[in-house]
Order: C-alpha cells, then sequence, then structure tokens
C-alpha cells in the first residue's frame, strides 16, 4: 500500500470522495487485508474523537470576565452604536475641514469688500513709510586717515 | 455601551430565561446586558476550543475576550445561519489561528518534524487492531484524548480540531490554514495515526 492509496482511504473514510473512487477505495480494503486494518483505526480513531473533548470551565468569574469585556466594548471605537458615526467623522477630518480652509482663505484674499482691511494693508504698502524713498547717502573712506565719512541727503 | 433598559415594564424579556435568538435580537439592538448573559451561557465552551487550541490557559483567557469584544462588534452581521456558539466560535477559532501563525507555531523548524508533515514514520507504523478506548468510561475517553491531543505538534492537533470537532471539510481546513488540500490530508493521516499509537500507549501505561 502506498501513500496516495492510504490517503485514499483516509477520504474515503471521511466521504470525501468522488463515486470513482470510492469504487477503488472499496476495492482496495476488499483486497488488501493491511488496508482494510488501516480503514478499521482509521475509523476507531474517528469513534474515539467523536466522544469530544473533556468539558472545561473559564478561570475567571462571570463577573470579572464581563468587566474586562464590557470595558472594552466602552470603548468609543467600539461602541456599537457609534459604530456608524465613525466613518463620517475619519472622512470630515481627512477632506472637509482642510478643503474648508482653502475655501476661507479664498474667500479672504479675493473679497472686494475686504480688501481694504488691516492685513490687505500690510500687504499693499499703502501707509507704510519708507524713509528711503526721500533720503539718500554717500559714503567716503580714506584708510590713510583712518577715516569714514557718511553724507545723508535729507533733501 | 449602551445603558440597560430604564424601565423595566418596556422590556419584560427575563434574560436567564430567554432563548439565544432573543438575546442575540436584544444585543443587536445595543443591549449589553443581553449580551453578557449569553457570554455568561457560552463563555466555557469557547474557552474550551481555544485551550484545546492553544494549550495555555492565559493565551485562552485572552484570546476568549478578544473573541467576545469581536463578537459584540460583529453582532449586526449575524443573521442566524448557524447557532450563535457555532458562530462565537468560528471567531475564537480564527483567532486563535491568527495567534498560532504570529507565533510561527504552525512551522516545521526540523527536518524530523518536515517528515512528520508527511507522515514518513507514521505510515510505516503497524495498525493497531485493538481499540484503545474500549471499556473506558466517556469522561475517561475524554480525558485519554485531551492527553495525547497535548503531545501533539500545534499543526497536527489543529487540523484534527478544525476536522474532527468542527466537523469542517479538507478544503474549508486548507483554507483556515492557508494551505493546500494535499497537506491537509498528509497532516490529518499523520495525526491520526500518531493519536492512535498515543492512545494505545495511555492504555497499556494504565493497565493494572
Amino acid at each position: 500500500m502506498n501513500d496516495r492509496e492510504q490517503l485514499l482511504l483516509q477520504a474515503w473514510v471521511d466521504g470525501e470522495v468522488s463515486a470513482a473512487e470510492a469504487r477503488r477505495a472499496e476495492e482496495l480494503a476488499h483486497r488488501d487485508p493491511e488496508a482494510r486494518a488501516l480503514v478499521a483505526e482509521l475509523r476507531m480513531t474517528a469513534a474515539a474523537l467523536a466522544t469530544g473533548e473533556p468539558a472545561r470551565v473559564l478561570p475567571e468569574s462571570r463577573e470579572f470576565f464581563w468587566c474586562k469585556i464590557e470595558r472594552e466594548i466602552q470603548g468609543p471605537v467600539s461602541r456599537l452604536p457609534a459604530r456608524k458615526a465613525i466613518p463620517v467623522a475619519r472622512w470630515f477630518v481627512r477632506w472637509l475641514a482642510p478643503a474648508g480652509v482653502v475655501v476661507l482663505l479664498t474667500f479672504l484674499l479675493l473679497s472686494p469688500e475686504l480688501g481694504t482691511g488691516w492685513w490687505t494693508k500690510s500687504l499693499q504698502g499703502a501707509e507704510i513709510e519708507n524713509p528711503q524713498e526721500d533720503v539718500s547717502s554717500y559714503t567716503f573712506r580714506s584708510d590713510s586717515d583712518r577715516m569714514t565719512v557718511v553724507w545723508i541727503n535729507t533733501h | 455601551m449602551a445603558s440597560p433598559p430604564s424601565n423595566p415594564t418596556a422590556n419584560p424579556v427575563s434574560y436567564p430565561s430567554a432563548s439565544d435568538t432573543e438575546l442575540v435580537r436584544l444585543a443587536q439592538e445595543g443591549e449589553a446586558l443581553a449580551f453578557e448573559e449569553l457570554v455568561a451561557r457560552h463563555r466555557d465552551k469557547v474557552y474550551a476550543r481555544a485551550f484545546s487550541m492553544m494549550r495555555n490557559e492565559d493565551e485562552a483567557v485572552d484570546l476568549c475576550q478578544e473573541a467576545w469584544v469581536k463578537g459584540w462588534q460583529r453582532l449586526r452581521q449575524f443573521h442566524g445561519e448557524a447557532s450563535f456558539l457555532t458562530w462565537m466560535t468560528r471567531i475564537v477559532i480564527n483567532l486563535c489561528l491568527d495567534a498560532l501563525r504570529r507565533q510561527k507555531r504552525f512551522r516545521s523548524e526540523s527536518i524530523e518534524q518536515l517528515d512528520d508533515e508527511a507522515g514518513g514514520v507514521e505510515r510505516q507504523m503497524p495498525v493497531f487492531t485493538v481499540n484503545p478506548t474500549e471499556g473506558l468510561e466517556r469522561e475517561e475517553v475524554r480525558k485519554r484524548i485531551d492527553a495525547a491531543m497535548a503531545r501533539l505538534s500545534d499543526a497536527h492537533r489543529t487540523v484534527l480540531i478544525l476536522h474532527e470537532f468542527e466537523g469542517l471539510e479538507y478544503r474549508e481546513v486548507a483554507k483556515r490554514m492557508g494551505c493546500s488540500i494535499g497537506t491537509i490530508m498528509s497532516r490529518l493521516f499523520y495525526a491520526r495515526r500518531r493519536l492512535a499509537g498515543l492512545l494505545a500507549d495511555l492504555r497499556e501505561a494504565r493497565r493494572p
């Protein structure tokens, strides 16, 4: 009996074979005593496993275990009723809020009513005094005399 | 968390006597106390499955807790195709599978283990003709199976649990464990033969 035949017999015991494979497995079990014994052992093991596992008790009290679960499901992310609101809030933070800021800035910059605001004045420089327009200066330096003369003309 | 019903007369449901279906419906509406009753009712069985997969009490408790939290979060996806316990068991199994994968407990690390994967030695092992559990009390059989399961590798024990205890077909086991059907068949064959040997050993060891 080779590996393939062993796995075929197992699949037959598990009912996971086609009709043709089932015929082959049955034939094999019929003519080969070793195959027949293997099938019997597989069935015996399956029957033993069908008895199940021993019952186990969670080693924590009902109150303590629930308390831990309750704390988790009370969190803002996993709270059941709030589940639908989470994606909207994330969408707002990611897209709507930055877009709103851009729209507001564009409005402020392009609005003619706001064109005389304090902040636009500083940008246009209309009332900023620039002393350099009326003042000119000349500089003279003598290295031999170690002297620098600056002449300022205020017109 | 949803608060308990403020007016008891508005909701006359007695949680301990309510059916799972009724409790699930109430929990889906946000009644945490109904969910608490479901937890109390099924927590031992969910824990038993987690323990049988992880073989570690602390890990099993943590994964159980995570499973119940996930159960609450996904409760709206439960439509009653299977029983609530089956649904919860599947959640905890998936968490255990993830944990075993994370811990690389499915990986074969030695040539011996690779040989085990293919069932090398066990395929040549003589067949056991005597039923090793014959004449034993049901609970004793369960204990022996548990002792034998504990001695299997994580990969082999998991295949047995999914196929024998959860009733999943080869294809479904392969999908959940992320390997081929051929690998599952080999692992299952090895696991069963080894289990038969371990049960026979236990019988011999306890014979007066």
